[in-house]
């Protein structure tokens, strides 16, 4: 039974000035995308000038400065690092966060709930305020420069999250199904394996997506504990206010890669990312 | 009885990695840095030495602390404030039910995944004084052009406009989800009740999404708080500390200045601030799930 | 002037598919008017289209003269009740109650007591204060028609109010919206799919089904008259029993021939199948309610021969099933004279009161 007020037309005034102002703020989004690609592409000339140019002749020169040896460093060892580091936290914080989301959904004890509050807050605390601590305590036991640490500490700071999104779906799951599998002779284990974690499949995709995103993103703690051997993609970028602004083209072309592949990510997976937000969380 | 320890120990099983991880990385840290605030240690300098409270101490009569801190103040404020106006209204526009809003809403939410170092980047690249594509637009408006990022006076808006650029599609994604939600009945029964547009606006959608709207701006006013990768690529600080916000005073004081015991006591009272903020939260919201 | 006319009115979603097809009828002022009818029949988007909730595809709506297919349902001085309370969940009874009369400038002291004494009336004040979620569904019907009537308006439209009720809760708020109705010298436009409890409180009812008005009229009407085989299964606490029947000559006599029993028609009844007869009528069926067949144990050649197979106990009276070669009967008879399942008995039919369907439903008998 649907309610219709407005008969919805192509030439309904309302509908065209809405997407006429909804394209502004799509053109506003996009505009300084546009303009990291348009200046990955141009050649050193075009991209000191003034006015700046709109046409000019597109130059792949600053994709192959970047990606061959630059300045002693080949960026393709941080787009490993970043790589590597992305899916390791995020593979650990999904199954481990899932895990105790599981046990805080279906065991409660006396306690859990705080305890589960206790696990959100920690996503509040400014990564800044950890930089002192982290990098004494990694010092110490060797783990600077190191992928582990990364992926320990990206993995620490996204289990907050995938819990308590992923307590709240498990929590919606009617407890019938995994009662009958355990009469049917499955163990725990087997119940959370088989029949528990495919059915919050929406809820692992946002929460892992959201996961590697934040990983792949960060630039504060990355800054801090890697220098050469597990440096990531933000901490090559970074080094560009210490390059003195001259080499737009190639960190240009380097951010490129860095934000594309997210962005695809992101807009074919919205569905799923949204839905399996919004399903869990919002209550 | 058997049932009940079998119970315990799976869940304890599953639940003690997480446990372990957060435990050693979130919540040591932050004990360890109130044990650093209270020495005095400098990074290579010889030994730590205990100090009691002497580094908040010094804190609190350190001129450039409290421009910090006012500093951090004032983003957040107009920050948050131009993202909600702005994201909010958006919701409502992108609520509209036309064909291709969907997609189109899908691409204004972009920026939400940009890396952050790569807007600085990016943003930094726009506002040259020299080249920059504002200072273009500026000059198709007649106006001479503006040292967007050298100007006393307008750094600071110049890193909220790039924050607003990146996370209004955030606030606006969030209370787009809220009006969604909202049963259609209500409107109906307003409808019936006799209610115009504007009296529906103010009584029903607005009370409705307050749980939402205080999520929002809790939410952005914690992640503001945080910022430092544009002012790491923009201005550094700069121009005379205009826009030296709290993270970046730790920063400097710990990796520039390599007096961490100094960096802990700042990060210290960053924690309390937004532990502060924190509690507001719970003490409205409650025990409720939240969205991110 | 009736207060409410529906002229021709129609409502398509596609150039096929229609919810409400060429609906007309009237409803006086005063009146209190049932629209009956099962799931899918139309009767929501009637309703909906009254309240200006849904557009109108064909057709037009007057209400005292006035076309109101344009104006919107904020204008329409109607109030709604709704079929799932639609209370506002954010606001508490009082804000609930309190939310009509914000369109006017009035004092607190004037919306209080009309609140207070709308609540009273309607036996909620000790919920004043109380949000709908910590209601029951009863208390939320309740507050929500105390939502409707609490303003001046006094056109009423009323979306299966009772449907998500228990049975004695049903009969409770029945009362008291009947109540309410005359109290407040109402009009009332009330949807249903429960015939009892249309029966019970309306004074006319339209039935319909699959979009479409089957008949208008009172409940006496329907249920002695019905215009064809849905209205008359439709209507009625106890089942219809339909059979099929012929006509034939019997010298010059016209009967009716059900089941092999031979059953004589009263004069005015014959003259309305004796077409049917010279056009072959034989596709036909009689529908007979079971207060009108008597039991007897001798056979007659009036009487259709039957094999008990159920008895219903109703208290005073039982439901006697039947079944024959014919089809399955039901008959009302008193308790203690009920014949025991398995015996055999012999019905007779009062021809008086019997219905006759041809081909496509129709009821032959029907009197205009």
């Amino acid at each position: 039974m649907t309610s219709d007020s407005k008969p919805i037309s192509q030439f309904n005034l309302r509908a065209a000035l809405a997407l006429g102002a909804a394209c502004v703020v799509v053109g506003f989004s996009l505009f300084p995308l546009y303009i990291m690609i348009t200046t990955a592409l141009k050649a050193e000339s075009d991209i000191f000038s003034w006015p700046p140019t709109w046409t000019f002749s597109p130059t792949l020169q600053a994709f192959k400065n970047a990606f061959l040896l630059f300045g002693g460093q080949n960026v393709l060892v941080f787009l490993f690092n970043s790589v590597l580091i992305t899916a390791a936290s995020t593979a650990l914080a999904v199954g481990l966060g899932s895990m105790a989301a599981y046990a805080l959904a279906r065991f409660p004890f006396r306690g859990s709930k705080h305890l589960a509050f206790f696990i959100l807050s920690t996503r509040f605390a400014p990564p800044v305020a950890f930089i002192v601590p982290i990098y004494l305590m990694f010092r110490s036991v060797g783990l600077i420069d190191t992928h582990l640490a990364l992926i320990l500490f990206y993995t620490s700071m996204n289990l907050s999250f995938v819990i308590w999104v992923l307590r709240g779906f498990f929590a919606d799951i009617p407890i019938e199904l995994e009662e009958a599998a355990l009469v049917d002779g499955y163990t725990r284990w087997q119940v959370f394996l088989r029949v528990a974690l495919p059915l919050v499949r929406p809820g692992l995709v946002a929460t892992a997506i959201l996961s590697a995103v934040f990983a792949w993103n960060e630039f504060l703690l990355a800054n801090i504990i890697t220098q050469r051997d597990a440096a990531t993609i933000p901490v090559y970028l970074s080094g560009f206010s210490a390059s003195m602004g001259i080499a737009w083209g190639e960190y240009m072309a380097v951010g490129f890669f860095a934000v594309a592949p997210i962005m695809i990510f992101t807009f074919f997976l919205q569905r799923h990312l949204v839905r399996g937000l919004t399903f869990g969380a919002v209550r | 009885m058997s049932l009940l320890r079998e119970k315990r120990k799976i869940a304890f099983a599953m639940i003690s990695p997480s446990i372990l991880v957060i435990v050693a990385i979130n919540i040591f840290p932050i004990i360890f840095a109130v044990y650093i605030s209270l020495h005095l240690w400098s990074f290579g300098r010889g030994e730590p030495r205990f100090a009691g409270l002497l580094n908040y101490e010094d804190l609190y009569y350190d001129g450039r602390f409290i421009d910090a801190v006012f500093t951090s103040a004032k983003f957040v404020f107009f920050a948050v404030l131009v993202e909600f106006l702005v994201g909010f209204a958006l919701a409502f526009l992108f609520n509209v039910k036309v064909r291709g809003m969907a997609t189109l809403r899908q691409v204004a939410v972009l920026p939400i995944m940009v890396m952050p170092i790569v807007a600085g980047l990016v943003w930094f690249y726009m506002f040259n004084e020299n080249f920059g594509v504002i200072n273009w637009l500026v000059t198709l408006l007649g106006a001479p052009k503006v040292g967007f990022l050298t100007d006393l006076d307008v750094a600071l808006f110049s890193i909220v406009l790039a924050d607003a650029w990146q996370w209004t599609p955030f606030v606006m994604l969030v209370m787009f989800a809220a009006l969604q939600s909202l049963p259609e009945y209500v409107y109906e029964a307003a409808k019936m009740d006799g209610l115009n547009g504007w009296q529906t606006f103010w009584r029903v959608t607005i009370p409705m999404l307050r749980p939402s709207i205080m999520i929002v701006i809790i939410l952005r006013i914690v992640d503001s708080f945080k910022m430092i990768e544009l002012v790491f690529m923009m201005t550094q600080g700069g121009p005379a500390g205009r826009t030296e916000v709290l993270p970046w005073y730790l920063y400097v004081t710990g990796f520039q200045g390599l007096d961490l015991g100094y960096a802990a006591a700042i990060a210290v009272c960053m924690l309390i601030i937004v532990t502060i903020f924190t509690q507001f939260f719970v003490a409205r919201i409650g025990f409720g799930d939240d969205q991110k | 002037m009736p207060r409410i006319e529906f002229d021709n009115v129609s409502k398509r979603y596609t150039p096929t598919t229609h919810a409400v097809k060429n609906l007309t009828f009237a409803i006086e002022n005063g009146s209190f008017l049932c629209v009956l009818g099962p799931s899918g029949c139309g009767k929501s988007s009637t309703l909906r289209m009254l309240a200006g909730l849904e557009s109108i595809t064909e057709g037009e709506i007057r209400v005292d003269g006035k076309r109101y297919n344009e104006l919107k349902a904020q204008s329409r001085d109607f109030a709604m009740v709704f079929e799932n309370y639609a209370l506002y969940p954010h606001l508490d009874v009082y804000g609930n109650l309190a939310m009509p009369l914000a369109t006017r400038r009035l004092p607190r002291r004037e919306i209080a007591r009309r609140v207070g004494e709308i609540a009273e009336t309607l036996q909620i004040t000790e919920h004043l204060r109380k949000r709908p979620r910590q209601l029951s569904g009863g208390q939320r019907q309740r507050v929500g028609l105390g939502r409707a009537i609490i303003r001046d308006t006094r056109t009423f439209l009323m979306d299966e109010p009772l449907g998500h009720m228990e049975a004695y809760l049903r009969q409770q708020l029945r009362t008291e919206i009947r109540r309410l109705h005359e109290e407040l010298g109402a009009t009332t436009f009330y949807i249903t799919h429960d015939q009892e409890e249309a029966a019970a409180i309306s004074d006319q009812i339209v039935v319909m089904s699959d979009g479409r008005l089957q008949q208008a009229g009172d409940l006496l009407t329907l249920l002695d008259n019905p215009v064809n085989k849905f209205v008359a299964e439709f209507i009625g606490n106890l089942p219809i029993s339909i059979i099929p029947a012929a006509v034939a000559s019997n010298f010059g006599v016209p009967e009716l021939i059900v089941g092999g029993a031979r059953m004589p028609l009263p004069e005015n009844r014959a003259s309305l199948i004796e077409s049917s007869i010279s056009s072959g009528g034989s596709k036909l069926e009689v529908g007979v309610r079971p207060g009108d067949i008597e039991l007897f144990e001798d056979s007659a050649p009036n009487r259709l021969p039957l094999s008990v197979t159920v008895v219903e106990p109703l208290g005073d009276s039982a439901v006697v099933v039947a079944d024959g070669p014919a089809g399955r009967l039901r008959a009302t008879v008193p308790a203690d004279t009920a014949p025991p399942p398995g015996k055999s008995v012999h019905a007779e039919f009062d021809p008086s009161r019997l219905l006759l369907f041809d081909e496509a439903g129709i009821n032959i008998f029907r009197t205009a």
